[in-house]
């Protein structure tokens, strides 16, 4: 049976329920109205992102869905920081989906999904200078120069706040 | 997460400058992404962008983010290889990027049974998770040299900060020359200290100042005492402070208490800093096999694009590639090269090119030389010889010097289809053509052509000398010059009718040769064939004039300062040099036979085998025929002194050329 979905900016979707249940946000919402043609309204999420969720929803509709056992997840996030070919294809957006697809995930609960968001942003990052970080995402350096001063101070000492 | 208190923000565009989403995500997001950091140091630069990631980093709250960075990020020791009988198969596994198999589960025994993974200690007592990643890995100003550097200080146990290259040329000074001269040396290593090890306690630390270096001098190797060079006084009026308040049985019970703890904590200190020293070793091993990795897989890149590693290590983009790969800590260089392929590629081509080149150089240099000092060495019959120049001339120590070698032809012809690394080897061996030179069938061809250019020289001589072609043996010669003007002059065969050559031909060529070496007459390189005719007596050598008035000679051999014949009938004395002022401007009475032809002359009879001291060969020598152009007519055989009666006919010459000037 198919679930409606309202984004913010009011298009529909309309999805398979084993697709829309990858995220625990609807599964739980779906599980506590019970079965309903209600549209369910994701005023976090726009149209465009959520199309992108729902293609990615699409793909892994056969996976195991996460028990929410802590312990094995994190056993899982020991090991690899590798990203599947196919998500790495679909992750390789521009830097605004790419935050948004993860906020998305955060709000829908895909933990999945949120996890190539966040290892793609970590593999960006890695490896890079302060400098090279800032220019990679338009971060401004906000320190003052005493701030500064005092930062390079405490890199020297290694001092403690 | 789903019910995550801060309800995350649609995202703002904003058309003008480029947004920042990164600043932009909550928190809990941030550790989430920050936490799958492979390496403590790149949360560490992650921290010195801006104040929002270093306030969440710094914070207390975020030290789970950096424990699971810690944790996961673990040291890999060896601990064992697979040497019972099979094949060790470390070195191929280290080729492929063996460290990548760790993210593989099938390959865990392996791995485990390999290395095994040393995670970083953790904090010490009450140390923060980020201040010890900063000791450890954080960027850091030597206090030693002032430079900035990223790594660990010298000593754990007394973190100063200390560069690599400072420690390791003064392994035992860990004065810190320029944190003493810092002034403010003591409160600084004091907040150092503290930082790094608040548990130690301020109050404790006046008592651990002056207790320190006995109780390290007991824990610790070096002298300690060195490591504290510091102002006491100032340590001193600090200590006052602290006991100032107390009665002295006080103090005496502070002191026990706090030499008891300071002995303790000192002790778990020390305690801690070996522990993350030998952790310390494990991660310089990790690197070092990481650095085995790349070098490998940098190695197969090369390989496969055909490139030389040595060249390809050269390279600025390989550079920079080599160091973002040593930053993210990977085992594979390769595709970070393959983002930048064709840089790569074509700067190491550059550089190749360039060092074959340069060996090739090189290599030529080196054989010029030897063939300049084979010269020097060589006999040469009767000391005449050949300018350095002519010698090289000669075709086989052209060949030579063009790094052809007679055991070498056969690889100069396969050359083109070796790889690159290959082809420079050829340029190399034949730097050296000592052995080559010193050969008897090299021997033979030289001395062969050495006597064809003897034989070329002595042509020449006669030639410029006015003797016409050579009849066998000089000694015979120099009988019949003997004999005087007459018979000299049938002998010089001059034919009447043959006109004397034009300005422009061979004096102009062949006089600077005669200037540079006066025993090696003629032009270097025709001289192995060429069969010398007669030369008219203009273009001969002996017709070489100096004015004795005056240094006006513009006309003629102006880099010998020699007027030529046509110079002496153009040559007019200034005013100035005439000195009279009815003097005429030309007068035969000026010119002089320049002293330069007569050496040259002499020199080359010298080769010719003639007397140069008989005047009678001398005077013949210096005999001429000279031929008008204005007129057809020979103006007698005659020597200078000859020249120098017959004004009468220069002047015709003189008045008619200006005449049909005007």
């Amino acid at each position: 049976m198919p679930v409606l979905l309202v984004t913010s900016d009011n298009e529909q979707f309309r999805v398979e329920k084993v697709v829309a249940q990858r995220s625990v946000l609807i599964k739980n919402m779906l599980e506590d109205v019970g079965e309903s043609d209600q549209p369910i309204p994701l005023p976090n999420v726009t149209a465009p992102v959520l199309k992108k969720v729902l293609e990615y929803c699409d793909h892994h509709q056969t996976d195991p869905l996460p028990t929410g056992d802590e312990p094995s997840a994190d056993e899982s996030r020991k090991r690899t920081t590798d990203i599947s070919e196919w998500d790495q294809k679909f992750i390789t957006v521009d830097q605004e989906m790419l935050f948004e697809i993860i906020l998305a995930a955060n709000y829908l609960d895909i933990k999945p999904l949120l996890d190539v968001g966040c290892k793609t942003v970590a593999n960006m990052i890695k490896g890079k200078s302060p400098e090279e970080i800032r220019k990679l995402f338009n971060i401004v350096n906000d320190f003052t120069p005493e701030e500064e001063a005092q930062i390079k101070k405490e890199n020297e000492w290694a001092e403690d706040r | 997460m789903a019910n995550s208190p801060r309800a995350p923000p649609i995202l703002q565009r904003t058309s003008h400058t480029p947004s920042c989403y990164i600043v932009a995500l909550p928190n809990e997001i941030l550790a989430e992404t920050i936490s799958w950091l492979p390496h403590p140091a790149h949360v560490l630069s992650l921290s010195y962008t801006c104040k929002r990631f270093h306030d969440l980093l710094v914070d207390p709250g975020s030290a789970y983010i950096w424990r699971r960075v810690r944790e996961r990020f673990a040291a890999l020791k060896r601990v064992a290889t697979l040497s019972d009988g099979g094949p060790d198969p470390f070195r191929q596994i280290s080729s492929t990027g063996w460290v990548d198999m760790i993210e593989l589960p099938s390959s865990k025994s392996l791995i485990q049974l390999l290395f095994e993974a040393v995670p970083i200690p953790g904090p010490f007592d009450d140390q923060s998770e980020y201040a010890l990643a900063q000791m450890i890995f954080g960027s850091k100003k030597c206090s030693e040299c002032g430079k900035r550097y990223h790594g660990k200080p010298r000593e754990f146990a007394m973190p100063l900060p200390f560069c690599p290259e400072c420690t390791q040329k003064k392994p035992s000074s860990s004065s810190g020359k320029h944190y003493i001269q810092k002034g403010d040396a003591l409160k600084d290593f004091k907040k150092h200290v503290l930082s790094s090890y608040p548990a130690v306690g301020v109050d404790a630390f006046a008592i651990l100042w002056e207790k320190l270096p006995r109780i390290m001098s007991h824990n610790l190797p070096g002298k300690p005492e060195n490591m504290l060079r510091v102002p006491w006084n100032r340590l001193l009026a600090e200590f006052v402070d602290v006991v100032k308040a107390g009665s002295t049985s006080a103090i005496t019970e502070f002191w026990k208490v706090k030499i008891t703890k300071l002995r303790e904590k000192t002790r778990l200190l020390i305690k801690h800093s070996s522990r993350l020293n030998e952790w310390y070793a494990v991660y310089t091993y990790h690197l070092q096999l990481l650095g085995d990795c790349v070098k490998a897989s940098s190695r197969d890149f090369a390989t496969s694009h055909d490139l030389k590693l040595e060249d390809m290590e050269k390279a600025p983009s390989y550079a920079h590639a080599l160091s973002l790969a040593n930053r993210q800590y990977a085992t594979d260089i390769r595709p970070i090269l393959i983002l930048n392929e064709s840089d790569v590629i074509s700067q190491t081509i550059k550089i190749e090119a360039n060092r074959i080149a340069g060996v090739a150089r090189t290599a030529r240099i080196t054989r010029r030389d030897q063939i300049e000092r084979f010269y020097k060495e060589s006999l040469f019959i009767d000391g005449v010889k050949p300018t350095l120049e002519t010698f090289r001339a000669i075709p086989i120590l052209q060949a030579l010097q063009d790094g052809i070698s007679t055991a070498e032809v056969k690889s100069k012809n396969e050359r083109p289809q070796q790889s690159s690394h290959l082809s420079h080897k050829p340029f190399s061996s034949r730097a050296s053509i000592y052995d080559d030179l010193r050969g008897a069938v090299v021997q033979d061809l030289i001395r062969l052509a050495v006597a064809q250019w003897r034989e070329g020289a002595e042509l020449g001589a006669r030639k410029l000398l006015g003797f016409g072609k050579s009849e066998r043996g000089g000694r015979k010669r120099k009988a019949k010059d003997k004999k005087g003007p007459k018979e000299q002059a049938s002998v010089m065969e001059v034919d009447p009718s043959q006109r004397p050559p034009t300005r422009d031909q061979a004096p102009e060529n062949e006089s600077p040769k005669v200037d540079r070496d006066a025993s090696s007459m003629g032009p270097a390189a025709p001289m192995w064939h060429s069969t010398p005719g007669k030369l008219g007596p203009e273009m001969r050598i002996t017709s070489w004039f100096v004015c004795i008035r005056c240094t006006n000679m513009d006309p003629g051999y102006k880099r010998m300062r020699v007027l030529d014949f046509r110079g002496v009938c153009a040559h007019e004395c200034s005013q100035k040099d005439w000195g009279k002022t009815n003097a005429k401007k030309w007068s035969i009475d000026c010119f002089n036979l320049a002293p330069r032809a007569i050496e040259t002359a002499k020199e080359m009879l010298k080769i010719l085998r003639l007397d140069a001291e008989d005047s009678g060969t001398t005077t013949a020598c210096l005999k001429g025929w000279w031929s008008c152009d204005n007129c057809p007519v020979w103006m007698d055989a005659m020597v200078w002194e000859d020249l120098a009666r017959t004004p009468k006919h220069i002047s015709s010459v003189r008045r008619r050329s200006a005449e049909s000037q005007k």
